[in-house]
């Protein structure tokens, strides 16, 4: 009896469609097995940990109370009225109005105690989101004098009035972008950096607010700070004298300043530094800014995530990941996933670092999806790896995580698991691919051919070809000769669905489906089923 | 646009001539419009004519569509002939007005011929489209005129598209984000106006382009959705829903229900959903219950009307992706479970009155769709997939579902069978549908093993083999999908039943029963060593022989079945398995000879084809191996069907026929007949080897005429004429590996004094083409000739006949070739091969035992130490190179026969391991200049290699001194 051949299949179902004859690869980008990094131009609503936080110092908080460091929305739970001052009124009444010339004339005044007066009320004014007279303040001719406020004279109450204007001004900047683009308009933002250099913190860091939320706006705004010396300023903020409340002002201010991309090498390089001495602080909210802005960084490409590597303090991050708090370990598994998108050396680093461990923690107790979703698209990027690497992975008995994930997890994590797998079944060795199969990977690609996600699903078509590749070597020792991994993929249903992927309309996939179903199910004989280019015109 | 009216006119004839029923008119007006396709604005002159409301209708048709096919193979610019950029331009300013002004038929034409354009030029090169597209939907809803919007939306449809299957790119992302800025919102404006038109009640006649406009809205609402959740349909999200809920739970007037426009809407929803709940399952969680919720009381009201499938299956779909989510507890209470099973799963398992249609007038299509996975988009299918999904979190409820509504089937079908065998039927069903795969972790759902007594047996052993025929193709497929699990005595006390349904008037059921005793026969235990065995042998079958066959070949005398591929496969596998008698064995080879003989008539269906060819070397190789006289009177009866075959030049059987051919030399006791020199002949003649598919068949057959008549090849100059092949065959990439197969044979099976006069022109042939090929693919079966030439010949000969070509010039393909390429050939017998050659080499050559060759020596042994270790991690490399050949089975039209094959012919059978053949030989020639080779093998192996022959010494107790 000869090796009895695999079971029949059915002619091979084609689309009506007929395909291009010269097909070539698209080796740009049907290379499945690949990191991925952020970079592509997004069209979603930006995320809640994309986005800067602007923030409004209320009338409650005293000037060295640090604001809440919070990846929370834009608007902090700050609308409770003073206590000390009338109720804000819902509506502008005439009496308001009257108020208000009064406000303005004083604000006009030479007299410092008129001014600061003036001041003191406009700030209270605005330190209520929603106050109806904020919109009514909030003119160019306001706005022009509280930035000339801003560079008053000597005098004994100078340093206070410099503190109303800028809190005033840091109010309106929290606001709409029209709010805060009549502040830089009025040429609010050298001053502001001038500001940073004054003798007393409680000026320095109501300055850094105002800048911190300057920052938030816009790339443009950003840059303006920076051209104007503000990124040199701020970071002289951080010295052995400083009071934490000011380094955690100064880290905020710096973390938005670093979420577009820094004009210079040399400017990120004097970030890093810094980043990387206060990556060492015992306090949370210091700690948390300084990974968001590091996290930051590593949205800008592949020369940013080379400097932080070089700056060393990957091994500090990976630790990092198993900190208490949450608004630590985001912005740093965040990090951590660009970073992992690098090449196989800067993944080889972090391997060393020990992060699997930490991966696999993140991924097996109770932590937030997000978390979670960048942990395996981390893991995914590891897959990408060398054929060590994926040992490491496999080491860490990583694989039936992944697995079980793939088939239980939420969809973005089901998907990053099948990232994973498919990154590592396409690049293992041979034995790993055994090992791998032996966990389950083919139930879990196969389960995964349903997908609509063409890159993914090119990326499965890779994982299961290598593992077919592996089934024919298996084959030969086998005197019954078939290939095992192939009757697993027909046993769990996979080869219905590879079937069924000829119906999907991309002709790298349509090209590799039937490459598969050709080389691994074709019966003897059954060549002469291949079908022949059907003709595309109509007649 | 001005096209001259003779134009005009001169088209229009052409194309009614193009219409003709005389065909000499036809062909004439379609050559003069071939060669007018070249000339300036003929494009445009086909846009115009087709757009002429005073042209005849059928004229504009032919015209559009010609206009369509043009632009198919022009319009992209690096195609053979593609139109300038001038009439580009024009056509792309004319064609979306024409386009909307068309009769439906001509504009289906010029849509499609909008997409062949825009996918190339949308959006950068065509700036204008979807702005224009826009601000005519605008025109056309103010002024309700739905056939219009509906046109836009197409138009707008076709360019959306690609979003859904491309990958993900920047440069996708930028023109998704330019669509998505121009047209997210007149999209969404368009769907909520068109939604607030929509009531219920109102007329069919203008509810029917209003559900249509809604149904294209959500398909590009799909595409524009492919890639990610985009930030305005975010915002819009909760409109969008409530209104496609409304699509799901209204229900509109009867003939928009019955017609299935409303359907074909809910059914784009439920993939939008689908889509929803794969790429923004967070963001939709909040609608996710409302929907299933929607989607399931969809299900439960259901008529059972074939236009309601589609929509079926979608929505059944979406219930399976919620049931294997995060969010499955939406169905896990009792209640919902129990809704779920019996108003959606199981009324969807009975079978449709066009499944019986099926199995009974196409039985082939049937039998895909029924037990080849072929069914994956049948209502069937579908609901038994819910069920799975539904029991990975919840598998005791389900399991007591299911066994309830089997009990509850089986009642109704016992309660009456001739009225509900329907019910049985589907039971059959659920439990095969539910039967885990081998292998899979989850056990079964059902009691397999009572259900088989008690529903499957009754029917298997039923007499009559025509009562009911859906219920004993039912139980045939559950035999032969639990046939593992089946023991072997029971098995073995059916087979009379199934070979009685061989006899089945039903297509279905006789092919069934074949395949069930083909699988039957292929079950294997997987037993301890050597691994697994045949589970039915020979004795367990032959008593049962004579029926089978007698059946068997009774089946294909029925209508539709003379070419049934299940019945032939299970003769070839009867045959294959089976001890048959020298009667029996002339029997079946004179009935394969005729049915051979219709085949040949027009051969038509390959897999039928390829077993029956199967099966006769089947009988051939068996019979034969017994007795050697019966193939005497197998050759009678074929040689006439197989010279057919060759005379008539029916190409699809050639290498089959050269296959049986060699079969019968091999077991033919020499001399071989006249009809074989003639033969001879034939496949020496050059053009016999221009069919590459027929190569490797050549190849083989000469295999087996050198190895039964050597001396032959030597007479009437025939080796020349080999050789003549030889070089042809390497002259092209596509044949050369099997000019060295042919080299190979003649080098393996004659003497050096045979060959000798040829072997500078074999060189010569192989070395210059070797200058124009330096590659992997030539060098790698370059180097194996060259091993196995020394092999045969000795290292002298090898050495000395290179070098007769010229002086040094083995010494230069030593050095450019053998020592680099060496360690990259693949296969166990050609890395033996080479090992043994290049051990061969370096302890026998004079040339590289003198000193001055130490270099080259080390190098060797280099080499070989690195190929042997290659070979212990075999695969290591096995990542595609770019110039390993692909296995020649799949390259051409070759098929091999299994049951004609040969095992591949070791040359050094005698050798059983080659690193101890090289170690040992090592060993021997360094003790005979002692001191000699260590410092070599220091300077020239590299420091890897030099610890892993160390190794290989010390496995093999050997020393290197």
């Amino acid at each position: 009896m000869p090796p009895s051949p695999s079971p029949p299949r059915p002619a091979r179902r084609t689309p009506e469609n007929a395909r291009k004859k010269a097909y070539k690869e698209q080796t740009d980008v049907t290379n499945g097995r690949r990191r991925r990094e952020a970079q592509l131009l997004q069209l979603r609503k930006s995320r809640r940990e994309d986005t800067l936080s602007k923030r409004r110092r209320d009338d409650a908080s005293s000037p060295s109370t640090e604001p809440e460091s919070d990846i929370g929305p834009a608007r902090p739970e700050s609308d409770r009225p003073s206590s000390s001052d009338p109720p804000p009124l819902a509506c502008a009444t005439d009496a308001d109005s009257n108020k208000l010339l009064g406000i303005i004339n004083g604000l006009k005044s030479e007299n410092i105690s008129l001014q600061l007066e003036a001041t003191t009320k406009i700030r209270k004014i605005l330190s209520v989101d929603g106050n109806s007279l904020a919109e009514e303040v909030i003119t160019a001719d306001v706005v022009a004098r509280l930035v000339e406020l801003l560079s008053s004279k000597k005098n004994p109450r100078g340093p206070q009035l410099q503190v109303e204007a800028a809190w005033a001004l840091t109010n309106i900047t929290a606001g709409t972008s029209e709010h805060t683009e009549v502040v830089t308009n009025a040429g609010a933002v050298p001053k502001l950096v001038k500001l940073l250099e004054s003798p007393r913190s409680d000026v320095r860091e109501q300055a850094m607010w105002a800048l911190g939320n300057v920052a938030a706006e816009s790339q443009r705004c950003r840059e303006l700070i920076i051209d104007h010396g503000g990124l040199v300023q701020l970071l002289s903020q951080f010295n052995e004298h400083a009071k934490v409340s000011n380094l955690r002002m100064a880290t905020w201010t710096l973390s938005n300043l670093c979420f577009g991309k820094l004009p210079s090498k040399s400017q990120t390089k004097a970030v890093l530094q810094i980043l990387q001495q206060l990556l060492n602080s015992i306090d949370e909210k210091i700690l948390s800014d300084t990974c968001w802005a590091v996290s930051y960084l590593c949205n800008h490409g592949t020369d940013e995530i080379q400097m932080v590597i070089e700056s060393q303090i990957c091994c500090r991050l990976v630790k990092l990941l198993m900190h208490s708090s949450p608004k630590v370990v985001t912005p740093v598994i965040l990090a951590l996933a660009n970073v992992s998108a690098a090449d196989d050396c800067q993944v080889q680093f972090l391997i060393d670092s020990g992060i699997l461990q930490c991966l696999l923690k993140l991924l097996t107790r109770n932590y937030q999806k997000c978390i979670k979703n960048q942990a395996c698209r981390t893991v995914s990027n590891i897959c990408a790896g060398t054929t060590a690497q994926i040992q490491a992975i496999i080491d860490a008995k990583m694989v039936p995580l992944l697995i079980q994930l793939s088939q239980h997890g939420e969809t973005d994590i089901k998907k990053e698991a099948i990232w994973a797998i498919a990154n590592a079944t396409s690049g293992g060795s041979p034995d790993q691919i055994r090992s791998l199969v032996g966990d389950g990977c083919i139930i879990a690609l196969c389960n995964a051919l349903v997908l609509s996600d063409a890159d993914l699903l090119y990326a499965c078509l890779n994982g299961l070809e290598s593992i077919l590749k592996v089934g024919e070597m298996e084959k030969m020792k086998d005197e019954a000769g078939a290939n095992p991994y192939a009757v697993l993929m027909e046993e769990c249903g996979g080869l219905d669905k590879l079937e069924n992927l000829q119906g999907f309309n991309n002709d790298a996939i349509f090209e590799k489906t039937i490459k598969l179903l050709e080389s691994y199910w074709v019966e003897e004989g059954s060549e002469f089923e291949v079908p022949k280019e059907p003709s595309t015109d109509d007649t | 646009m001005e096209v001259p009216q003779e134009t005009l006119d001169q088209l229009s004839t052409w194309f009614l001539q193009s219409l003709s029923l005389d065909a000499s008119l036809r062909r004439a007006a379609e050559s003069s419009l071939l060669s007018a396709a070249t000339s300036p604005g003929f494009p445009l002159a086909l846009l115009k004519l087709s757009s002429l409301p005073s042209v005849d209708l059928q004229i504009r048709l032919a015209s559009a569509l010609h206009f369509k096919n043009l632009l198919k193979s022009r319009w992209a610019p690096t195609s053979d002939n593609p139109l300038p950029d001038s009439d580009k331009t024009l056509i792309k300013s004319l064609l979306l007005p024409l386009l909307l002004q068309s009769p439906p038929l001509i504009q289906s034409q010029l849509s499609e011929a909008l997409a062949i354009a825009s996918s190339h030029d949308f959006p950068s090169s065509w700036p204008s489209l979807l702005p224009d597209i826009i601000s005519s939907l605008g025109t056309s809803l103010s002024s309700g005129d739905y056939t219009s919007v509906n046109s836009l939306l197409s138009a707008a449809n076709s360019l959306f598209l690609k979003f859904r299957h491309s990958f993900d790119t920047q440069a996708l992302r930028l023109d998704l984000k330019y669509c998505l800025d121009l047209f997210a919102k007149p999209l969404l404006e368009t769907f909520l106006n068109t939604s607030n038109l929509t009531t219920p009640a109102a007329d069919p006649s203008v509810l029917k382009p209003l559900l249509e406009c809604q149904r294209l809205c959500s398909e590009i609402f799909h595409s524009l959705n492919s890639i990610e959740l985009p930030e305005f349909f975010e915002d819009h999200m909760r409109e969008w829903m409530e209104k496609f809920r409304f699509y799901l739970t209204s229900t509109f007037a009867p003939q928009v229900e019955t017609d299935g426009t409303a359907d074909a809407l809910r059914a784009s929803i439920c993939e939008n959903l689908q889509l929803y709940m794969e790429k923004n399952e967070e963001e939709f969680k909040d609608y996710l219950e409302g929907f299933a919720t929607a989607v399931w009381g969809l299900l439960m009201n259901a008529a059972k009307s074939p236009s309601r499938d589609q929509l079926a299956v979608t929505a059944i779909k979406f219930l399976t992706t919620v049931s294997t989510s995060v969010h499955h507890a939406l169905f896990g209470s009792p209640e919902v479970l129990g809704q779920i099973c019996n108003s959606v799963v199981f009324p969807n398992l009975r079978l449709r009155d066009d499944d019986e249609e099926l199995f009974e007038n196409n039985y082939v299509e049937y039998i895909r769709r029924d037990s080849e996975g072929s069914d994956t988009d049948t209502l069937r299918r579908t609901a038994c997939e819910l069920l799975k999904g539904l029991a990975v979190n919840y598998r005791e409820q389900v399991m007591g579902l299911v066994s309830a509504q089997v009990q509850s089937m089986l009642a109704a079908f016992n309660a009456n069978p001739a009225q509900n065998w329907k019910e049985k039927d589907a039971a059959i069903y659920l439990v095969v549908a539910l039967s885990p795969k081998p292998g899979a972790t989850t056990g079964y759902l059902v009691d397999v093993e009572s259900f088989f007594t008690s529903v499957i047996l009754p029917e298997l052993q039923g007499q009559d083999p025509n009562a009911v025929p859906i219920l004993k193709a039912g139980a045939l497929k559950f035999f032969t999908v639990f046939r593992e699990q089946i023991p072997k005595p029971a098995a073995l006390s059916l087979l009379p039943g199934v070979i009685r349904f061989l006899g089945s008037e039903s297509n279905v059921v006789h092919s069934y029963a074949a395949t069930c005793i083909e699988k039957l026969l292929l079950v294997k235990d997987k037993g301890p060593m050597p691994g697994p065995t045949a589970r039915y042998g020979a004795a367990d079958v032959d008593p049962y022989v004579p029926q089978m066959l007698t059946g068997l070949f009774n089946a294909l005398e029925m209508p539709d079945s003379q070419e049934n591929p299940y019945v032939m496969k299970c003769i070839m596998r009867v045959l294959g398995v089976a001890n048959i008698s020298v009667e029996v064995a002339t029997g079946c080879i004179s009935k394969l000879a005729s049915v051979l003989a219709m085949v040949c008539e027009n051969p038509k269906h390959p897999l039928f084809n390829h077993y029956l060819f199967e099966a006769i070397a089947a009988v051939i190789r068996r019979a034969g191996e017994r007795d050697a006289t019966v193939i005497l009177i197998f050759e009678k009866t074929l040689f006439p069907e197989l010279e057919k075959i060759l005379v008539k030049d029916i190409s699809e059987f050639w290498s089959y026929a050269f296959q049986i051919f060699t079969l019968l030399i091999d077991l033919h006791a020499p001399p071989l007949s006249d009809g074989y020199m003639a033969l001879f002949q034939v496949i020496l003649d050059p053009s016999s080897w221009k069919r590459s598919g027929s190569v490797p068949a050549l190849v083989r057959l000469l295999q087996a005429y050198l190895r039964k008549m050597p001396n032959e090849l030597n007479r009437e100059g025939r080796l020349g004429q080999v050789l003549g092949i030889f070089s042809q065959l390497i002259s092209t990439p596509s044949t050369e590996e099997l000019g060295f197969f042919v080299l190979n044979t003649v080098v393996e099976n004659l003497s050096y004094e045979i060959i000798s006069p040829y072997i500078s022109n074999i060189w010569g042939a192989l070395f210059s083409r070797l200058q124009n090929r330096r590659v992997y693919k030539f060098i790698s079966p370059l180097l194996i000739f060259m091993s196995l030439f020394l092999i045969k010949y000795g290292a002298g000969v090898l050495v000395d006949s290179i070098n007769s070509i010229q002086q040094g010039l083995f010494l230069m393909i030593l050095q450019q070739f053998w020592i680099s390429f060496s360690t990259k050939i693949s296969g166990s017998v050609e890395q033996k091969l080479i090992t043994v050659a290049t051990t061969r080499l370096i302890c026998e050559s004079p040339l590289l035992l003198d000193p001055a060759a130490s270099e080259n020596w080390g190098k060797l042994v280099d080499s070989i130490v690195q190929l042997l270790t290659n070979s212990d991690q075999a695969g290591a490399d096995f990542e595609d190179d770019a110039d390993v050949p692909e296995t020649i089975e799949y390259t051409g039209s070759f098929a091999r026969l299994h049951n004609a094959g040969k095992k591949e012919d070791d040359p050094l059978k005698e050798i059983h391991d080659p690193k101890q053949f090289f170690v040992s030989s090592l060993s021997r020639i360094s003790s005979q200049f002692p001191g000699r080779f260590g410092p070599v093998i220091q300077q020239f192996v590299s420091p890897a290699n030099q610890t892993a022959l160390l190794q290989l010494c010390g496995a093999y107790n050997s020393a290197i001194v």
